[in-house]
């Protein structure tokens, strides 16, 4: 009954999304159907109202009072809570009847992996990205209606529609392409149980992270869009723009660090990032916000970079939604053959060039009027972030590439392709670095115009002291490939130059008369949390290097007693115990770690069997010390008696992940900041 | 018209979704088992309580297509698809034959064939599940198509509907007849 109620609702939200797209915006139409016709595209001039006062004036009338502003969000959020609760339910009290829930789920799972087994499937996912577009939907009423009472508000409402129709598309999509709330006509006494890849806490946390990143998208999607349409990719637009990339930015980054920290501790080879299509098509859309990041906060400052803004605006939603395509169809990874709910991905595409191809229409129709703004200096501070942006996104074009190349290879000439690391490796390093290197001197340049000279005096700190690590490192380590010491020479590079920036700002003469800490607040929450940002890439780039280059792998039968040396660490092996789980037996191997023959811990790798889809899977155990990470796997025993352990030490590993949570903080840093001054301004009931 | 740079994007755009949306229907979503085209693996299996004759792999490879379905008294499906199974050892005109998976005790299967008729020319009791293991069976019920020379050509997981009976298994035993 609450599966049919929850149908009910999805269905609603369909429904409320055409119901704001269409009240929210007469306009709307109106514009679009200007901007189709050839003959109207020139009579206007930006953003003018010529539209006569027919019956649609009346319409806009009603909807613009806040009151009426919100119903319509708030509604099609509480439908969707509505649904993602009736299926919450059905897969906590595992209602089998329901194949979604019978697919992927079965009685002896934990119930924490029951929920989260509820967001895994086709139509589980879908509703879950439905239900964050639809939080968006409402925040970003709010944030319109709040910034943009006195202006003219077309434009809010023009993004608010175009978000209803998303919200409709979607839902149709998911309705036709996996609909979570069919019933089966005979139901299975229990289910097929769930994969144990996915029965792991974080890879519960990281979807509602990952979804809410690609809301956040769809939310500047809708932006732009209604910034093309009213000719208002400027200054105020970027301003708007700025809650919105920086929390897609951390929510999509979260969701990146925390699959790779889930493939380092899930398999056997230390790796951590793996180039495979689910962590690409979450890499592509983190790429794009990136510059689009950047050049937001050109277009902000300098009203330039409109057309490239808009692009990646639009872009950024392109890749996320064509990424998320990619992983639910069957083209790369075929889909679980003992499947009871039919699933389908054609609808997602279909949806996708609907949507985007009007979008790039809009975009070329629009951005042809609108012109470039005023332009810039070659040496000045937003050609160097327009630079970087545009490398990033020759970074996302190069693993958008990497992605499907295989692909369409395969439909051309039959034959199965796989592009693996040496490719992004050897494809990615030119760009990559580059842009380190260009990425240290934006935060030193002036905005406009700035001399090459002055920028010599600013950065020669820098240089002596990034020159003198490369130097200190390949002398060091002489027979070392170039790739990685240049790597660690740059990172250095972005490190010292960061922090020598913040140093001459910090040390700045105060003037006669201002406090001390005049200087402190001068750097302002933006610029902590960009140089948080770079710091924090500086010191993933770095570790990640290094524990490429120091890395030590050690492979050996061990029988129990027998003592494995890795890095400073010793490893004692003392033998393997049999132990039950909640659903699954594991196969438990005990060793103690020793630090220049100190026991410092004992780590526990384990090899388990889950019997109800009989699957066994492997989980690694991880000491993390100052220096590196030792990372202890087991597998089988072979023909001697003795069991296969496969040790890593990766030195520097630590800083890898210090580097990504620093970049999110400094995310966060600019998200936290910016919420408590909303707050200070429009004043919470101080009572 | 005036050659714009910002028409690149679309042109861009309108390629790619063209080259996925062509390729739509090449790889159906029907993933082969890893048996497809594989021999059936050997087996051999002890009859029902109470009857003769069992099954093996030898009755699989006489030459003519057959059937094999897998099924247990304690799966509901399987209750469920059983009168399209008689319909298709009717209407099929092959040899159907049953693998009755993992019964807690053997009189369970002869019952349920008395209850609900018996469409099967023969019947093996899998008590261990060892053969249905190497069938690969994930689920009851599952039901194999396999050719004259004991190759698996299809396999369908999960309950059999009219409309699977229809579309799929029919056509496809007509088709391996040749």
């Amino acid at each position: 009954m609450l599966a049919e109620l929850g149908h009910f609702a999805l269905l609603l939200m369909v429904v409320t999304g055409i119901g704001q797209a269409v009240l929210f915006s007469p306009l709307w139409l109106h514009s679009s159907l200007r901007m189709l016709s050839p003959q109207g595209t020139k009579a206007t001039p930006a953003g003018t109202p010529d539209f006569p006062d027919d019956e649609t004036a009346d319409h806009v009338g009603t909807v613009a009072k806040p009151s009426n502003l919100y119903l319509l969000p708030t509604t099609i959020l509480l439908l969707g809570l509505l649904a993602e609760a009736a299926l919450l339910n059905a897969f906590i009290v595992s209602d089998f009847t329901l194949p979604i829930v019978s697919d992927v789920s079965h009685s002896s799972t934990p119930l924490l992996y029951r929920i989260g087994a509820a967001f895994t499937p086709d139509g589980g996912a879908m509703l879950l990205w439905l239900v964050a577009l639809s939080l968006i939907n409402l925040l970003m009423a709010f944030q319109l209606h709040k910034d943009r009472e006195t202006s003219d508000d077309r434009f809010g409402r023009n993004a608010l529609s175009i978000l209803g129709l998303l919200i409709a598309i979607l839902g149709v999509v998911t309705l036709i392409d996996a609909d979570p709330f069919l019933r089966a006509s005979v139901a299975p006494l229990d289910g097929r149980g769930m994969s144990p890849q996915s029965q792991d806490l974080l890879k519960v946390l990281r979807e509602p992270f990952l979804y809410l990143g690609l809301a956040g998208l769809a939310g500047i999607f809708a932006l732009t869009l209604a910034g093309l349409l009213e000719h208002k990719i400027d200054r105020q637009f970027a301003e708007t723009m700025r809650s919105w990339t920086i929390a897609s930015w951390v929510c999509l980054g979260t969701a990146i660090a925390i699959n790779a920290y889930r493939s380092y501790s899930e398999q056997a080879w230390g790796g951590w990032w793996y180039w495979d299509t689910s962590e690409n098509s979450l890499l592509l859309p983190w790429l794009l916000t990136t510059a689009l990041l950047h050049c937001r906060a050109v277009l902000e400052k300098t009203a330039t970079l409109r057309g490239w803004t808009a692009f990646l605006g639009i872009t950024a939603l392109a890749v996320g939604w064509f990424g998320m395509y990619l992983t639910r169809s069957d083209l790369f990874a075929p889909l679980p053959e003992t499947q009871l709910l039919p699933s389908d991905s054609t609808g997602l595409l279909i949806g996708f060039c609907i949507v985007f191809g009007l979008a790039y229409y809009l975009f070329w129709r629009s951005v042809d009027q609108m012109g470039d703004g005023r332009s810039f200096e070659v040496i000045s501070r937003e050609s160097a972030m327009f630079l970087n942006s545009v490398m990033l996104s020759l970074i996302g074009a190069v693993v958008l590439i990497g992605t499907i190349y295989p692909l369409v290879l395969k439909w051309i000439t039959g034959e199965p392709i796989t592009v693996g690391a040496p490719f992004y490796v050897d494809v990615l390093i030119p760009i990559v670095l580059p842009m380190l290197f260009l990425m240290a001197f934006a935060p030193a340049l002036r905005w406009r115009q700035d001399e090459i000279w002055m920028i010599g005096r600013r950065m020669k700190l820098a240089a002596i002291l990034s020159l003198i690590t490369v130097l200190f490192v390949s002398i060091r380590f002489i027979d070392l490939s170039p790739a990685p010491l240049i790597g660690i020479g740059l990172a250095g590079w972005v490190l010292t130059a960061s922090l020598s920036d913040l140093w001459a700002r910090l040390w700045r003469h105060p003037e006669h008369g201002e406090s001390k800490y005049r200087n402190l607040q001068l750097l302002g929450p933006r610029y902590v949390s960009m140089t948080l940002a770079h710091i924090g890439l500086a010191v993933l780039i770095a570790g990640g290097s290094a524990s490429s280059i120091w890395e030590e792998q050690v492979v050996i039968s061990a029988r129990a007693g027998q003592s494995i040396q890795a890095g400073p660490y010793n490893l004692q092996y003392e033998g393997v115990s049999l132990l039950a789980g909640e659903n699954y037996a594991t196969r438990q191997a005990t060793f103690i770690l020793y630090r220049h023959s100190l026991p410092v811990a004992e780590l526990f790798p384990e090899i388990r069997y889950y019997p109800i889809r009989g699957v066994e899977t492997r989980e690694a155990d991880i000491w993390h010390g100052r220096d590196g990470d030792l990372h202890v796997s087991i597998g089988d025993r072979d023909d001697d008696g003795g069991r296969v352990v496969t040790v890593h030490y990766l030195p520097m590993m630590p800083w890898v992940w210090g580097g990504m949570l620093l970049m999110l903080i400094g995310g966060c840093f600019s998200i936290l900041t910016r919420v408590i001054l909303r707050l200070k301004k429009f004043g919470v009931p101080a009572s | 018209m005036r050659f714009s740079i910002a028409v690149i994007p679309l042109v861009l755009f309108a390629a790619l979704a063209g080259v996925f949306l062509l390729n739509i229907d090449k790889d159906s979503s029907v993933v082969p088992s890893v048996l497809i085209d594989k021999p059936a693996p050997e087996f051999s299996l002890p009859p029902l309580p109470g009857r003769d004759k069992g099954l093996s792999r030898a009755d699989l490879t006489k030459g003519e297509v057959s059937v094999l379905n897998v099924f247990a008294s304690w799966c509901i499906p399987c209750r469920a698809e059983h009168p399209l199974i008689k319909r298709l050892s009717h209407e099929a005109n092959v040899p159907v034959y049953g693998l009755n998976y993992k019964e807690k005790d053997p009189r369970d299967g002869v019952k349920w064939l008395a209850e609900l008729g018996d469409p099967y020319a023969s019947v093996g009791m899998d008590l261990s599940g060892r053969t249905g293991i190497d069938f690969g069976v994930y689920g009851v019920p599952e039901t194999f198509i396999i050719d004259g020379n004991g190759q698996i050509r299809y396999k369908h997981v999960g309950p059999v509907t009219v409309e699977v009976l229809e579309k799929v298994l029919l056509p496809k035993i007509e088709e391996i007849k040749g």
